[in-house]
């Protein structure tokens, strides 16, 4: 703790400069632009609210400021007391070379102490070829080094080796817990109306948690406060509209999005009259942002977001048929106060809801499982410049969960069955701690600090299971009664010591602890995975992660690279029972079908990247290993994770042309997918059964594939402009496996059985076609 | 009542915009390891068939078939108090036809069977404990709604179920003058763990003999899948334990590989091999059907 009480009255001589950085034409805030003063060496870059504070000797001095993409400004202030400078940039255009590289090195990833944190802004990523031309922040984090998604076109993703579970991903500071649409082809979050994103796989700070591996922080835009605007988009599988302008000029504004697809519109003339009438698929996503300025020291912020999702299937061979629905529901209110130029906070409420139905019926019979969370979460940070050397940084947070693991509800005439409603309720808090230091003219270390505990709380019912495995007791609980409690520190230390102006060393170790747990049915993300809270069976994940890396820009920051070593242990991981599937967990406690292991991953990453000038895009490359230890699975033997991938390579690149036409592509090679391959066959019931391996023991054929897509800009008018978007994802039409099953043919009976191993491709050559549209 | 999850649904999505292709994975080297399915009925003799596993893509025919079959194996059974060596029958309304038998020893309700296989330096064996039979409340006919006449369905049932968890059942059935064995029913294994303690309707279709399956589906008799108006049907409703009821869940599980499900092995109630080793306590009905 001594860390945080060493602090230096450096700012007895200073005043503070603070303000917020916005865009001139639309008053949006511009998170991570830089506010210098080149003679002294000193400068700050603005938060993710836009917000900048600095501590500056009274006097005349010269500022800048800049940012990636506008025109920076320079101006000259006479500094007397405490102020208040606000900027306005003007947009230059991204990626021209008018854009006027800033005076001031950005050089943030040499300088900065966060180790393994790479943040993509949404003009970025729009450039890049996407499956179907759906602009998606999730599959372009998967191009970075040490992400890797969990199967072909899936917005669900790992990183360094850990689980899905284990990343905390926010949108405007409220959970998500399930980011995908069209199970999981499509993320849930619409590029329009997204500022940014940060992803951050190592050295997380203490500010987060909840989460073992990473944290990807995506931000909302704020909306134009000075003008209406309408834009959207046409796309292949899907269409949006994008609202946006003041209600109060300067004060407030609101920022409204829209998107659906029409799979369910096409097919439906296909369909009608087939034996495949009734199935269709549709989602939508609705976003909303609502910000008001009180007043220069107070700002209110609403952000919102509802996604819906639902399958139907019906079957032509029998009477069969499923209805799956699902969705997400956010609503975070936040407001913003500026105590003064060096101190600020930011407190919040959100409430967030994951549901997931299978409704299904056949012969009479029908049959529902439902699953969902629900969460409450109450949240405090805040901001201390103590000095330009030292900003501190401390708050609070509560969750309340409920969650609904499964609950099921049968019918079969005038009989029914109903599983007793399991909803399982916890409570989850949290303190922090953090300071960011700069000592000396080399070294910047951060340091925190964070406290969680959980408690799991009734009312709730625990079944227990006789040495068959037949419950044979059930002990119940009263709502509130304490069933059982955990906590723990959670320390994060990272440092970085400066070679030279262009180089670096960065190192940092972190504890996380995670109180909730994802567990999968299978080795993709599917919405039927369940959430579960830790119990008193199925104790906190817990990870320890130790990162080092070497970090060196050239050519005055126009190239970035890095290379960064990471070793990860987890506790506490869950998995199913070796033969137990989704259906064992209806009347019973899922955890009780759960068994308890340990793992680990390591490995080395490299990034190249270039993010400024004509020409942008980066290499990545990643080699690592993930593997995982449970006593129940795999025989005891350490097996690796269905996603390790010893080797993850992304190239990714954009080029202007000119002012009509941009071109990108993209190549991505991995080793081949983990699965788990039949030892022997033998015969049972009079059928042939099989005896599976040692898990993930065996590896599918390499993947690659490469996707390219041009951007054509219709001529503007001032009211109007537009673009058209051709994209072909898997240009040379690499048939990557996406899953293998064995298919049987013929019979025993006539001797002429055969076994043949087949992979299913998902996505051959995909051609699509967008067309964009702005109304000024 | 147990019902397997449509997982199906989701397939069917994966396969709308899917392409495939045959691929070549490579088995790991199998270990010879004996594979037994044995049972002993109420007041029946045991029944135990012996073979090894093979190596997943060795080629099958009738000639070969023979190989996984064992004749020659050692195969021990005693219920506490006797004691006496299976001998080697041959019948050929099953598949394979070689089965070995108890002579003396039949099943009672609360004996405990412990069965020993030897051949060669291998060597299982398996302990089951018989149930007291449980009977149906009553049986009755239901005509399907999807088939193509009303004289085709499925087989209601009424049965109150013990306030003991537990009771599982297994469901075959038999059908004077076409049948000459029973066979099992559709989803043939039933647990109470949804309806424990209640009394309950449930159903159960006919399900397809392996005969029947290997048909092309144009050549598929009418009443596939269903019973038929006319017909008179003997019911077996037999209990068995509850590991009894986990292998037969675990082997409707040992899917051939999807996205969706991680392969699982059986599980095995015999220590030393794969299959099964178990007791079953039979209560039957016979419906005519109207």
């Amino acid at each position: 703790m001594a860390f945080f009480l060493l602090h230096t009255g450096l700012f007895g001589q200073n005043f503070s400069l603070s303000g917020r950085v916005t865009d001139a034409a639309t008053g949006e805030i511009l998170p991570g632009a830089n506010v210098v003063v080149s003679a002294l060496k000193i400068g700050a870059t603005t938060n993710a609210y836009g917000h900048y504070s600095l501590s500056i000797p009274k006097g005349i001095h010269e500022i800048s400021c800049s940012f990636v993409g506008y025109t920076t400004q320079t101006i000259t202030i006479d500094l007397s007391q405490n102020s208040t400078q606000n900027w306005s940039l003007q947009y230059a255009n991204f990626m021209t070379n008018e854009v006027i590289v800033v005076a001031e090195k950005d050089d943030q990833n040499v300088t900065g102490v966060e180790i393994g944190t790479v943040e993509l802004r949404m003009e970025e990523v729009k450039q890049i070829p996407v499956l179907m031309g759906e602009v998606d922040i999730m599959k372009t984090i998967q191009l970075l080094p040490g992400v890797s998604s969990s199967s072909e076109g899936n917005s669900g993703f790992h990183v360094r080796g850990g689980s899905q579970d284990q990343n905390l991903i926010l949108l405007d500071d409220a959970v998500i817990y399930n980011p995908s649409h069209l199970l999981g082809f499509v993320s849930i979050f619409n590029g329009d109306a997204l500022r940014n994103a940060e992803i951050i796989k190592g050295g997380i700070p203490a500010r987060y948690g909840g989460r073992i591996s990473s944290v990807l922080d995506v931000r909302m835009r704020d909306g134009n406060y000075r003008d209406w605007q309408v834009q959207g988009g046409i796309g292949l599988i899907s269409s949006r509209v994008l609202v946006e302008g003041p209600l109060v000029p300067e004060k407030s504004s609101l920022l409204f999005s829209a998107r659906r697809t029409y799979i369910d519109l096409l097919l439906e003339p296909i369909l009608d009259g087939t034996e495949n009438e009734g199935n269709s698929y549709f989602f939508y996503d609705l976003n909303l942002k609502l910000n008001y300025r009180l007043s220069d020291k107070d700002q209110l912020f609403i952000s919102g977001y509802y996604g819906y999702d639902k399958f139907s299937y019906r079957s032509p061979d029998s009477d069969f048929q499923s209805d799956i629905p699902w969705g997400n529901g956010m609503i975070n209110l936040r407001w913003m106060h500026l105590f003064t130029g060096k101190f600020y906070i930011n407190t919040s409420v959100s409430y967030t809801d994951y549901q997931f139905n299978f409704e299904s019926s056949q012969g009479g019979f029908y049959s529902s499982l439902f699953s969902g969370i629900k969460d409450w979460n109450a949240k405090l940070d805040a901001n201390l410049l103590v000095s330009n050397r030292q900003t501190l940084r401390f708050g609070a947070q509560y969750t309340n969960h409920r969650f609904s693991p499964s609950n099921a509800y049968g019918r079969s005439g005038d009989t029914e069955f109903v599983s007793p409603e399991q909803v399982q309720v916890a409570h989850e808090a949290a303190v922090y701690v953090e300071e960011e230091w700069k000592i000396g003219s080399r070294i910047t270390a951060i340091a925190g600090l964070r406290y969680s505990a959980f408690q799991f709380v009734g009312p709730f019912e625990r079944f227990v299971k006789n040495e068959q495995g037949v419950i044979s007791d059930t002990i119940s609980y009263s709502k509130g009664e304490s069933i059982k409690t955990y906590g723990g520190l959670e320390p994060r230390v990272g440092v970085n010591v400066l070679l030279t102006e262009e180089s670096s060393i960065k190192a940092g170790v972190t504890r996380n602890m995670q109180y909730i747990h994802l567990v999968n049915i299978s080795n993709t993300a599917m919405p039927t995975d369940l959430w579960l809270p830790s119990s008193e069976i199925i104790a906190p994940q817990i990870g320890w992660q130790y990162s080092a890396g070497y970090f060196r820009n050239f050519k005055n920051n126009l190239f970035e690279t890095s290379a960064e070593l990471f070793y990860k242990h987890m506790d506490n991981q869950i998995e199913y029972r070796e033969g137990t599937d989704i259906s064992s967990n209806i009347r019973d406690n899922p955890d009780n079908n759960m068994t308890t292991g340990s793992g680990q991953s390591y490995g080395f990453e490299l990034l190249i990247r270039k993010s400024k000038g004509k020409t942008t895009g980066w290499i990545a490359y990643t080699w690592s290993v993930s593997e995982r230890f449970f006593d129940e699975i795999n025989k005891g033997k350490s097996y690796y994770a269905p996603f390790d991938k010893r080797h993850d390579l992304a190239l990714t690149g954009t080029r202007k042309l000119n002012e009509r036409w941009t071109v990108a592509a993209v190549w991505v090679f991995t080793s081949g997918q983990r699965i788990t391959a039949p030892k022997s066959r033998y015969l049972m019931n009079e059928n042939i059964y099989i005896e599976w391996g040692d898990r993930n023991a065996t590896k599918l054929p390499a993947y690659h594939r490469m996707d390219v897509s041009a951007t054509w800009q219709q001529r503007k008018t001032s009211k109007f402009e537009s673009s058209f978007t051709f994209a072909i994802y898997n240009v040379y039409n690499r048939l990557n496996p996406y899953f293998v099953y064995y298919d049987e043919e013929g019979a025993l009976e006539l001797g002429n059985y055969k076994v043949t191993a087949k992979q299913v491709t998902l996505f051959p050559i995909l051609p699509s076609i967008t067309w964009n549209f702005k109304f000024l | 009542m147990k019902r397997k999850f449509p997982l199906i649904a989701i397939l069917f999505l994966l396969t709308l915009v899917g392409c495939e292709k045959e691929i070549s994975i490579p088995a790991e080297d199998h270990v010879d390891t004996l594979v037994i399915e044995g049972a002993i009925e109420l007041n029946e003799k045991a029944r135990v068939t012996v073979s090894l596993n093979q190596n997943f893509y060795d080629p099958f025919s009738l000639l070969n078939i023979y190989s996984y079959v064992l004749t020659d194996a050692t195969v021990m059974l005693t219920d506490g108090v006797d004691f006496e060596e299976l001998k080697l029958k041959t019948d050929y309304d099953y598949f394979p036809p070689f089965f070995y038998e108890s002579k003396n020893i039949k099943g009672q309700p609360g004996k405990t069977y412990t069965l020993t296989v030897s051949w060669g330096n291998l060597n299982a064996y398996g302990i089951s404990t018989m149930p007291k039979p449980t009977t149906l409340d009553s049986v009755w006919f239901i005509p399907s709604e999807d088939a193509s006449s009303d004289s085709l369905g499925s087989i209601g049932y009424r049965y109150a179920d013990p306030d003991t968890a537990g009771n599982n059942h297994f469901i075959t059935y038999s059908r004077d003058g076409i049948d000459s064995r029973f066979y099992n029913a559709s989803s043939p294994a039933r647990t109470d763990k949804l309806v424990n303690g209640t009394t309950y309707n449930s159903s159960f279709s006919r399900g397809a003999t392996n005969a029947e399956k290997a048909l092309p589906e144009a050549n598929r008799p009418w009443d596939y899948g269903y019973f038929v108006r006319g017909q008179e049907v003997e019911i077996k409703w037999s209990a068995m334990e509850q590991k009894t009821f986990d292998f037969w869940e675990s082997l409707g599980n040992n899917n051939s590989g999807n996205i969706l499900t991680t392969p699982s092995n059986v599980k095995s109630t015999v220590v030393g091999g794969f299959g099964v080793w178990a007791a079953y306590a039979p209560y039957k009905v016979t419906l005519v059907i109207p």
